[in-house]
């Protein structure tokens, strides 16, 4: 696809308070069409306030937000939000128990010709498997049948951006794996915009073009997963995404630091030569080696499969997670080597 | 766990015996009823069914709708409000709405009589401040087919408040948000989702206000408006004709078994609705300004209207201006007292035994004959007197038959003549009312709590002792609670069927009101309303409970 990328959905200043509370403190957030977006962060972060803000149910206390150029909230515009042609997935999949599931996707068809609602509802239906369902009852369906009834009844009226409030968190973790990856790659098909809101990075990973975690009701870092996972700029982002821990280091050059584990450079650093640091060490980043020099005893183990999940105490008392090979199987208690393989050096104040 | 308590209590006359003849006691009225109705009809059944049946079906139907209407515009947009809104009192509101529960109808009718009649506080005012006199200016007649329908439709809303009120708190706010999201107003949600989605409950509720509708008496009597009640009544004391009143109870049971069969048919689809709703977000509509208020008086006027002004004014004519003869007073009280006691204590033992019954034996046959048990609520009073009467009085007569081919003096009416058929009435009556508190606090014994139990080495009257008793506590103080003010509401089985020169609180007031005597009838309606309000109190409680959890 050559086509120009235009910002469809524009967020500024977006404030929102309940009572005294501050749920949401001067967001701002752009969106390109195509793309998928998810608002990653712990539960009170905001991330369903923004939500619901943008699809028209929660009033702004300040700020604008603009899809396509057009003010929808803010400086005195709210726009009602069946006006505002967005769909929405809900939390509690919400379908309508008293209607069948070919009724439940034309409800938001109402302006449409029945002949061209009818079809709409077919294609939709066979975009996800279900064709010949159409006169099931919600109850008859399945969990993930539900689920892909709730989508595709969101996408059915062509809205300009299509939001999902955390749509897969009543469902078990097999099928939630299956159906992430499915429902992704049918928006992109569509060229849907979205956002899903999510607290569970691995849904994020598998779903989003852009991950943008949020806490205090700001976005801390709007990024790809990758950058998300390896590159983030502050404490909280690496802290809520992914396994690690913070160990005490000093700052050589701007290149080095030294911690517990030696001298470890990657990377440029941006602080002052001598100031105190924490550096961020992930599971991945330490490898077993019994050769090494660095030798720490094992707290905790936990055998995942794969892989071997260690917890280990370096000379300091301090703690990092290790994983190591499936095969390598040590008691807790025993001194291992570790040695460190760090692409990307991660250091905060 | 059944293996564990059935095993060890199996030398008890089995339970299933006693869910069985808990069906056939309340089969037995209806039997009774539609044997009695199959007697070749008498002259006198064919004139009633020339003249004035239809005015009975044509009254009834007609009352139906006009309650049946009222209820749902009354009390579906108060639920809504309530459930989903925000506006100013709507906290107290909430359970205020429930009070008109403990105004029987009867009494309502009674109180607004005495409000609005010519010789009334309201029209007295109203000629003092015009200057007219009689007859030189039209007021609304309460007594009349239309007064009958607002006196029901004040005291029943609250049967569809409390249903669609549950339904509006279990689909929250999501619905209509899902709606809107899809490009529906406000309004054109309200009536595509959130009602629709309601609807098995609130046709729950209304079948329920209909069945009192149906069994009411004591204000179509008082109103003068001819129904089946009324014909029943008359049919069965003026004229003496069982069997012309047998036949007139069937038609009125063909009435209520339809009402039955709509129910059952509305929860059955309401099974579904329950289905994949989880609790999601909870959000409420803040109604601000002038929708707040008319918000607060949609809800308001329903309370004024159907328990301040009528407690007001039955108050006012207790302290002010009754008559009151203290020793008469307590003795019809200790009358109605002692009475509804042992009813209620009989209502639940039964239901007690019922629940057991289907707990331990869970076969289809036991399920059905509970399940039928549980139905009396639905007979009209007028009908469960005529079918326990008949039976009762035929046993009599074999009973003093055989004492006097014997050769012993007659005993007299022991059963039919005496507080038995009373009894045996209350229990068919409200037997539903006791097994439904009951069944909902053994559903809350869980099964695995019997097992860990007996895993700890108790045997089954150690379980019923130490976690059945404790936890089912207060369940069966509720119901008997419930049964209790239930039987003491009671007009038409008790004004039917009570032994000679035995009064009670209701029936006292609907003699002191048949003779004018409005005023005097207000202590013991008053009495009625008070008592009245303890299970308002208690569902009120539950509610808060339930709400708490979501």
């Amino acid at each position: 696809m050559t086509k120009q990328q235009t910002t469809l959905l524009e967020v500024k200043d977006l404030q929102v308070n309940y009572g005294p509370r501050q749920a949401l403190a001067g967001l701002d957030l752009n969106l390109e069409e195509g793309q998928l977006l998810c608002l990653l962060g712990p539960s009170g972060c905001g991330k369903s306030t923004l939500l619901r803000a943008i699809a028209g149910f929660q009033n702004v206390a300040g700020g604008q937000i603009r899809i396509a150029q057009q003010l929808l909230s803010g400086d005195g515009v709210n726009i009602a939000p069946e006006q505002r042609q967005i769909g929405m997935v809900f939390q509690d999949i919400a379908l309508f128990p008293h209607l069948n599931v070919r009724d439940n996707i034309a409800f938001g068809l109402h302006k449409w010709s029945t002949k061209e609602a009818q079809q709409r509802v077919e294609y939709l239906l066979s975009m996800v498997d279900l064709t010949g369902f159409g006169d099931r009852y919600p109850y008859e369906l399945s969990g993930g049948q539900q689920q892909r009834v709730a989508l595709i009844r969101a996408i059915a009226p062509k809205g300009k951006l299509l939001l999902l409030d955390e749509p897969f968190s009543g469902l078990d973790a097999a099928l939630r794996e299956e159906l992430v990856p499915q429902i992704a790659t049918l928006l992109k098909r569509e060229g849907i915009t979205g956002i899903l809101v999510s607290h569970d990075q691995k849904e994020a990973f598998a779903f989003a073009d852009q991950i943008a975690v949020m806490n205090h009701g700001k976005i801390e870092q709007i990024t790809s997963a990758y950058e998300i996972y390896h590159k983030p700029k502050s404490r909280f982002v690496a802290d809520f995404v992914g396994e690690g821990d913070f160990i005490a280091g000093q700052i050589l050059d701007n290149q080095q630091v030294s911690c517990v584990l030696g001298n470890i450079s990657g990377g440029e650093l941006h602080h002052e030569t001598g100031c105190k640091v924490d550096v961020f060490v992930r599971p991945d980043d330490i490898l077993h080696d019994d050769s090494s020099s660095i030798k720490g005893h094992i707290v905790s183990k936990r055998f995942r499969g794969t892989h071997f999940l260690y917890r280990i105490a370096l000379a300091n008392g301090e703690q990092v997670a290790c994983f190591a090979d499936s095969h390598h199987d040590h008691d807790i208690g025993e001194d291992i080597g570790i040695k460190l393989n760090m692409e990307h050096l991660l250091t905060f104040r | 766990m059944r293996h564990l308590l059935s095993s060890s209590i199996s030398y008890l006359p089995s339970l299933k015996w006693v869910a069985l003849a808990g069906a056939v006691m309340v089969l037995l009225p209806i039997v009774a009823v539609l044997q009695q109705a199959t007697f070749v009809g008498t002259d006198l059944w064919l004139h009633i069914w020339q003249t004035v049946l239809p005015d009975y079906v044509s009254n009834s139907l007609l009352l139906m709708l006009g309650v049946g209407a009222g209820v749902l515009l009354v009390g579906v947009p108060a639920a809504w409000l309530t459930a989903t809104c925000q506006f100013p009192g709507r906290r107290w509101l909430d359970w205020a709405l429930l009070l008109p529960l403990a105004m029987p109808a009867y009494i309502i009718a009674y109180t607004y009589t005495g409000i609005l009649d010519y010789a009334g506080p309201v029209q007295s005012a109203l000629r003092d401040v015009t200057g007219w006199g009689y007859g030189d200016y039209w007021f609304w007649q309460v007594r009349s087919l239309t007064g009958a329908m607002l006196m029901m439709v004040l005291v029943l809303y609250p049967y569809v408040y409390l249903t669609a009120r549950a339904a509006f708190l279990e689909q929250s706010t999501v619905g209509m948000d899902v709606a809107r999201s899809l490009g529906y107003g406000r309004w054109q949600a309200w009536f595509k989702v959130v009602i629709p989605m309601a609807r098995p409950a609130i046709i729950a509720g209304l079948t329920l206000a209909l069945m009192e509708t149906l069994a009411d008496y004591g204000t179509v009597q008082y109103f003068g408006v001819t129904t089946f009640t009324t014909g029943i009544f008359r049919t069965f004391y003026g004229l003496g004709d069982t069997a012309g009143a047998s036949q007139l109870a069937a038609v009125l049971l063909l009435f209520v078994v339809t009402l039955i069969m709509v129910e059952r048919w509305s929860r059955r689809r309401q099974a579904y609705h329950v289905k994949a709703q989880s609790s999601g977000g909870f959000t409420t509509i803040k109604l601000v300004g002038w929708r707040g208020w008319l918000a607060c008086s949609v809800c308001l006027i329903p309370v004024v209207l159907g328990f301040v002004i009528p407690a007001l004014q039955l108050l006012w004519w207790t302290v002010f201006e009754a008559h009151v003869q203290w020793s008469s007073f307590w003795q019809l009280a200790w009358n109605t007292f002692y009475l509804s006691a042992i009813a209620a204590i009989l209502a639940v033992c039964l239901a007690l035994l019922l629940a057991y019954a289907k707990r331990f034996y869970p076969q289809q046959s036991v399920r059905y004959a509970v399940n039928l048990a549980g139905m009396g609520y639905a007979l009209p009073g007028t009908i469960i007197a005529i079918g326990v009467m008949l039976p009762l009085a035929w046993l009599d007569h074999r009973i003093n038959d055989a004492f006097v081919w014997l050769g012993w003096a007659s005993p007299g009416l022991i059963l039919s003549g005496s507080l038995v058929v009373l009894l045996l009435a209350y229990c068919v009556r409200f037997l539903a009312v006791a097994l439904g508190g009951i069944q909902s606090g053994l559903g809350q014994v869980s099964p695995s709590l019997d097992e860990s139990a007996k895993g700890m080495g108790r045997n089954a009257w150690d379980v019923l002792r130490l976690i059945h008793v404790p936890l089912m506590r207060s369940s069966v103080l509720t119901a008997l609670l419930v049964v209790f003010v239930d039987v003491l509401k009671e007009l038409p089985a008790t004004l039917m069927l009570r032994p000679f020169d035995f009064n009670t609180l209701a029936v006292k007031a609907y003699e002191l009101a048949a003779d004018e005597q409005l005023v005097e009838a207000a202590p013991a309606s008053l009495m009625i309303v008070v008592v009245g309000l303890i299970p308002v109190l208690i569902l009120n409680k539950a509610i808060n409970r339930r709400r708490q959890r979501i």
